[in-house]
């Protein structure tokens, strides 16, 4: 019995050699021109691969556990990963954990980045453009933290974590795809903080058939903002989403135990709010699915002006479109919106005043990756400055010349947008930066005279984070 | 497990000094009784024994044959008399894993799949009392039995004739394949035209590994692709609506050895297999599209893109736990004896 003690002790010693403790880890530095794939070859178990800006036309493959992919962002510049519309995928990554961050993905014709089966995801600053069929897309993965990452002109959905258990979904900027954000077949996810606009549907959380997980439970979706998702589908036809009619702002499709609340949901033309079942001709695939949305909660949300123009398939099933809309099917859910919100379909009644009760595990307990530290921020010479800090934009009123540059600079420890608005409401207008952490920027250079008001997404509460102005003479 | 046999395996895989990649994902436990040596041989005679079978012609090997990774190499399987039967006889490999059996997942074990080839009566058209009459006879199957069996109050039964072929194919695994060597670690087990298809084969374009999931490469789920047939399939095995041209999602290991493919053996090769899917499946087949799964739609690839995922598919074969035919079998019966019938130009057996 000793002697086999000291063989597995053995063992146990053998087996820390081959798997490098963390601070042993390798950093490998790719620079422009050279592939970040020879990168990956090389690279063992829990390597850090710095890639320096510049143009990759790369299919990535991942399988070696703990890569971390680091794009060095300098200013407005950036690693792209460029598939010309001939590269299937961008990432496809199977070692767990995986992250990636600082990279911009454009013109695949599969995918951006897709984890898939991946324990420990984190995905942050990713800039991802028309990259096929899902632009960010963990799948069959657990522990996903999505963050700071920019998804547009996406045929299926921009981000879309599908059959996985816990995810964070925060501040990202999902703009103009089929699908803004989609939380499908997958339990526990927390999707805040998000701008979602000019998608076909804004934020989608819903279950689908012939999934090998088949439940959709406790997501919360709070503090997001998502305005204007009237963009015709362009998805394909014959994809479920691709039926998806626009003018959606945030759906709960069949999913279970979601909480959506404190939302900024505005300017969507069917529905604001829908809650439905997942319809009969997908439900009855899959016996084992369970197609209605049961004890969802959609509590106080910022509802103003959806539904005014609604899709065909609203008017015909609903009458008419709405703030808010309930299908009338599934158990123990619940409505409190403002009282001037425009409810369509069958009534619901009013969610208990209690909060509702936590998720299986809480925020706290994901692992996050914060955005990485930016080298130096550089201020265009020339340029006027208006810092951000204690809530406010230093100064609130500014007065330029025509063709002159301004900078913002956030000196906040929390997240700041600058976003043209008219009062407490975003429009759409030449001010659109992305969410702004501390030490980041925007820049932007005014070619017309006019008075240019802005506000904080975030922080539209706050009196010095709304109608701060840009005047140009 | 014998203690000097764990370490040995614990020994091997310290040894092995790459680390496993994410793709080495752990198999489902095997479903069903654990085999015993007794039952895996008994069973692995009566797999090959005609005996079974009402006009002693016909074993289950005939269907599923061995060096043909246990398909038959026919576009649907030939039953009594070289009745044309409506289905492709799929590959034993792995079916430990599986949690449904059958084209249409109609059965739950492997208990209740061996039953239906032999009870039916265009196949092996066995009669239950027949069967263990003739097993009876046979001094080797009775002896056979009372070991296998030895604290059940009736050894020889029909339903341990079924046990006891369940317990043989729970032994046919396929778990090294040169792709599972990659996914452990060893960087040089595949190709660089098979890595590259590895990739095609998880892309988004291309979906496959959608339904065909790693480690196994099936999924325990329905699933219509559009085969044009007059076959319900899960609609018609279970009466559900909607369910009408669904099949289960086959396995892919050894796929290369296992042509034709599809419920219906209609595709002859693997090219013409990607190919189908290349231009969206049955979609401009004019099959009904409520009865393909939207995953299922034209992907653009090059035609060397296509090389590449077959390549990679050749490297998902491992036929290590290939069994030996026996010589001869308990019955004295001729082992996989070439049939000939009036109705067929088939000539093999």
């Amino acid at each position: 019995m000793n002697k086999f003690r000291t063989i597995l002790t053995g063992l146990a010693l053998a087996g820390v050699l081959v798997a490098p403790p963390a601070e042993a880890a390798t950093t490998i530095r790719v620079h422009a021109g050279e592939s970040i794939s020879a990168a990956i070859e090389k690279a063992e178990a829990g390597a850090t691969i710095e890639v320096e800006p510049g143009v990759y036309h790369e299919a990535l493959t991942i399988d070696t556990p703990g890569i971390t992919l680091r794009g060095i962002v300098k200013g407005t510049q950036r690693p792209v990963l460029d598939g010309e519309g001939k590269l299937n995928d961008g990432v496809i990554a199977s070692g767990s954990p995986f992250t990636m961050t600082g990279f911009g993905v454009k013109h695949y014709k599969g995918n951006g980045v897709s984890a898939q089966g991946v324990d420990g995801v984190y995905l942050s600053d990713l800039v991802v453009d028309d990259a096929g069929l899902y632009g960010v897309y963990p799948v069959q993965s657990r522990n996903i933290t999505i963050t700071h990452c920019t998804v547009t002109r996406i045929v299926d959905a921009g981000i879309y974590v599908g059959e996985s258990n816990h995810a964070l979904v925060a501040y990202n900027e999902v703009h103009h795809n089929v699908a803004g954000i989609e939380i499908e077949n997958t339990n526990d996810a927390i999707v805040r903080d998000n701008l979602t606009y000019e998608n076909t549907a804004g934020i989608l959380v819903f279950v689908l058939p012939g999934k090998r997980q088949k439940e959709g439970k406790r997501t919360r979706v709070f503090r997001n903002w998502s305005i204007r998702n009237n963009t015709p589908n362009f998805g394909d036809p014959h994809s479920i989403v691709g039926q998806l009619p626009e003018g959606i702002g945030i759906m709960v499709m069949g999913a279970d135990d979601t909480v959506v609340e404190d939302n900024w949901v505005k300017d969507n033309q069917s529905v604001g709010i829908l809650v439905n079942r997942l319809a009969k001709e997908h439900a009855q695939k899959d016996e084992r699915l369970e197609p209605f949305a049961d004890r969802n909660q959609i509590r106080f949300n910022y509802v103003l002006e959806n539904g005014r123009k609604p899709h065909a398939l609203f008017q015909e099933q609903l009458g008419q479109g709405g703030d808010f809309a309930w299908d009338g099917t599934g158990d123990g859910n619940c409505v409190s919106l403002p009282d001037q919100a425009v409810h369509a379909g069958a009534p619901l009644p009013a969610c208990p005043e209690a909060a509702p009760a936590p998720t299986e595990r809480e925020e706290s307990a994901l692992p996050t990756v914060a955005p990485q530290a930016a080298e130096p921020a550089v201020i265009p010479e020339g340029s006027a400055v208006v810092q951000i800090r204690g809530m406010r934009y230093e100064p609130m009123h500014l007065t330029i010349a025509v063709g002159q540059t301004v900078t913002w600079v956030n000196e906040d420890g929390v997240t700041h947008t600058v976003t043209s608005g008219d009062g407490t409401m975003p429009v759409p207008g030449p001010l659109a930066s992305s969410f702004l952490e501390k030490g980041q920027i925007y820049s932007h250079t005014f070619d017309d005279r006019g008075n240019y008001e802005y506000l904080c997404l975030p922080h539209i509460g706050q009196i010095g984070m709304r109608e701060a102005t840009i005047t140009v003479q | 497990m014998h203690l000097s046999r764990l370490l040995a395996l614990a020994l091997a895989a310290a040894a092995c000094l790459a680390p496993a990649t994410g793709l080495d994902r752990p198999f489902p436990p095997v479903r069903g009784e654990a085999p015993t040596p007794e039952r895996v041989e008994l069973g692995r005679l009566l797999f090959f024994d005609p005996v079974l079978s009402g006009d002693r012609s016909l074993s289950c090997a005939h269907c599923h044959r061995p060096e043909l990774a246990f398909s038959d190499g026919r576009k649907t399987a030939l039953g009594a008399g070289g009745a044309q039967l409506a289905r492709n006889a799929p590959t034993l490999y792995n079916a430990a894993f599986k949690e449904s059996l059958f084209w249409d997942r109609r059965a739950g074990s492997l208990e209740e799949q061996a039953l239906g080839p032999l009870l039916a009566s265009d196949e092996m058209a066995a009669d239950p009392a027949v069967v263990v009459a003739r097993l009876a006879a046979i001094p080797e199957y009775a002896r056979r039995f009372e070991a296998a069996f030895a604290s059940e109050a009736e050894p020889l039964s029909f339903g341990n004739v079924v046990r006891a072929i369940a317990s043989f194919e729970r032994t046919l695994v396929s778990q090294d394949s040169r792709y599972d060597r990659f996914a452990r670690g060893d960087r040089s087990a595949l190709d660089a035209s098979e890595r590259r298809g590895l990739t095609l084969f998880r892309s988004l374009n291309t979906r496959c590994f959608e339904c065909h999931q790693l480690p196994t490469f099936e999924a325990p789920l329905a699933m219509g692709v559009g085969v044009p047939s007059s076959d319900r399939g899960i609609g018609g095995a279970h009466g559900r609506p909607g369910q009408d041209g669904l099949f289960a999602i086959p396995t892919l290991r050894n796929v290369a050895v296992t042509a034709p493919y599809m419920h219906d053996g209609s595709l002859a090769t693997l090219d013409e297999v990607v190919a189908f899917y290349r231009k969206g499946g049955g979609r401009p087949l004019g099959v009904e599209p409520g009865r393909i799964h939207e995953h299922v739609r034209p992907f653009d690839i090059r035609d060397d893109e296509a090389r590449d995922l077959i390549a990679f598919l050749h490297a998902l074969t491992d036929e290590s736990a290939r069994p030996e035919t026996p010589a001869a079998v308990p019955s004295g019966l001729p082992v996989l004896r070439e049939r000939r019938f009036a109705s067929s130009e088939e000539t093999r057996p």
